[in-house]
């Protein structure tokens, strides 16, 4: 072992990473080389001097507050109180009460009625929209849309004539296999 | 009684916002004087940044070495805080050898060496530490105060154990040129 590779093979001592097979080597060479065992010597007193003397000032508390705030705003929570899992879990729940109210409602007459306006006031939009273009055509009018102003007023004008009539409003609704009618349903197919 | 740092991220990942704090004051000391030595001024700021940088990170944080994790975000911080302020700075560069530096130009340690009290040891031992190169003074610190191996110290320095061992025998030989005069046992 020459002194270059004794001399970095007492700092790899130092830190505990020298391997077996060269630490008897190491102390071979440092009974017989003066100039190492000063090295060795000189190098631990400088690191001692050092750690005697480590600056002791810590940082200031207003850090270690802000450290400490910190901290405790982002700190883990358990697992299901995760926020993007509770954003998820809300939003599926959400879903799942619009679905369900939708589909468990009964199917009243009122609904049935407001549908049946729904579908009535489509057909009524759809229908003017459709004369408003005819008439634009008619006048060679370059606006293909109906102007849109005027297009409201037409529909809250008929609005007032258009009325349903109950055989228009009507529904079939589903019978329930207690009140199926054999007899009745043979009429209706054989007269 | 004794908690692991390990034990303290998982209780702090369980929501234990105290186990923080009590890393935090653990690694207070030896984190501020990695710090204090490798910026000019600007330790505290990068101590809470540091912090901050660990609350942000812990998911990523696989048990390994939590003290080494630490020094590399401090590491990376003080690095990118240093390019910052001196884009052009050599992390090389000696003090005083006529390159522009981001540290002050430190004055040698001179003293009355018959009247040498323990502040006047300690103020010396820090004015050499800092004039020694970044590269050098950081393996100098880490493993001297934060007791890191040298495997540890390439991995920070992202360097091979060699080089690491090299910057350190040049900082100790620089080191006991500066203090030698003062200090007999190191003759």
């Amino acid at each position: 072992m020459n002194c270059n590779n004794a001399q970095l093979n007492i700092l790899l001592r130092n830190s505990g990473e020298l391997a077996d097979n060269l630490q008897k080597d190491l102390d071979f060479h440092l009974k017989s080389c003066k100039l190492c065992t000063k090295y060795n010597k000189s190098m631990q007193s400088i690191m001692d001097l050092a750690i005697e003397n480590m600056p002791d000032r810590g940082p200031s508390t207003r850090i270690l507050n802000n450290i400490n705030e910190k901290a405790q705003i982002t700190h883990r929570r358990p697992l299901i109180f995760r926020r993007h899992i509770l954003q998820w879990t809300a939003a599926a729940a959400l879903v799942l009460i619009v679905l369900g109210n939708w589909s468990f409602s009964p199917k009243t007459e009122d609904s049935n009625t407001e549908i049946s306006d729904m579908y009535a006031i489509l057909a009524l939009v759809t229908d003017t929209a459709y004369d408003s273009k005819a008439i634009n055509d008619d006048n060679s009018d370059n606006s293909v849309i109906p102007d849109m102003e005027d297009l409201f007023l037409q529909i809250e004008d008929s609005s007032d004539n258009y009325d349903l009539t109950e055989e228009e409003l009507w529904v079939p609704q589903p019978k329930s296999p207690q009140s199926y009618n054999k007899h009745e349903t043979q009429q209706k197919i054989y007269g | 009684m004794k908690i692991n740092d390990n034990e303290l991220i998982e209780r702090y990942k369980q929501g234990d916002a105290d186990a923080l704090g009590m890393l935090a004051e653990k690694y207070r000391r030896p984190l501020f004087a990695y710090l204090i030595n490798m910026t000019n001024g600007d330790a505290d700021e990068l101590f809470q940044e540091t912090w901050f940088r660990v609350i942000k990170k812990i998911d990523s944080y696989k048990n390994q070495n939590f003290y080494g994790w630490l020094i590399r975000i401090a590491h990376n911080l003080t690095i990118d805080r240093i390019r910052k302020k001196k884009p052009d700075y050599s992390l090389d560069a000696e003090i005083g050898d006529g390159e522009t530096t981001w540290i002050e130009t430190i004055p040698a340690p001179t003293v009355d060496k018959d009247h040498l009290d323990n502040k006047e040891i300690a103020k010396n031992i820090n004015i050499a530490i800092k004039t020694l190169p970044l590269k050098q003074r950081e393996v100098f610190i880490l493993r001297t105060y934060e007791g890191l191996s040298f495997k540890e110290i390439a991995k920070i320095q992202k360097t091979s154990i060699n080089t690491a061992l090299a910057r350190m025998q040049y900082s100790l030989e620089k080191l006991r040129k500066i203090l030698k005069e003062d200090y007999n046992e190191l003759q």
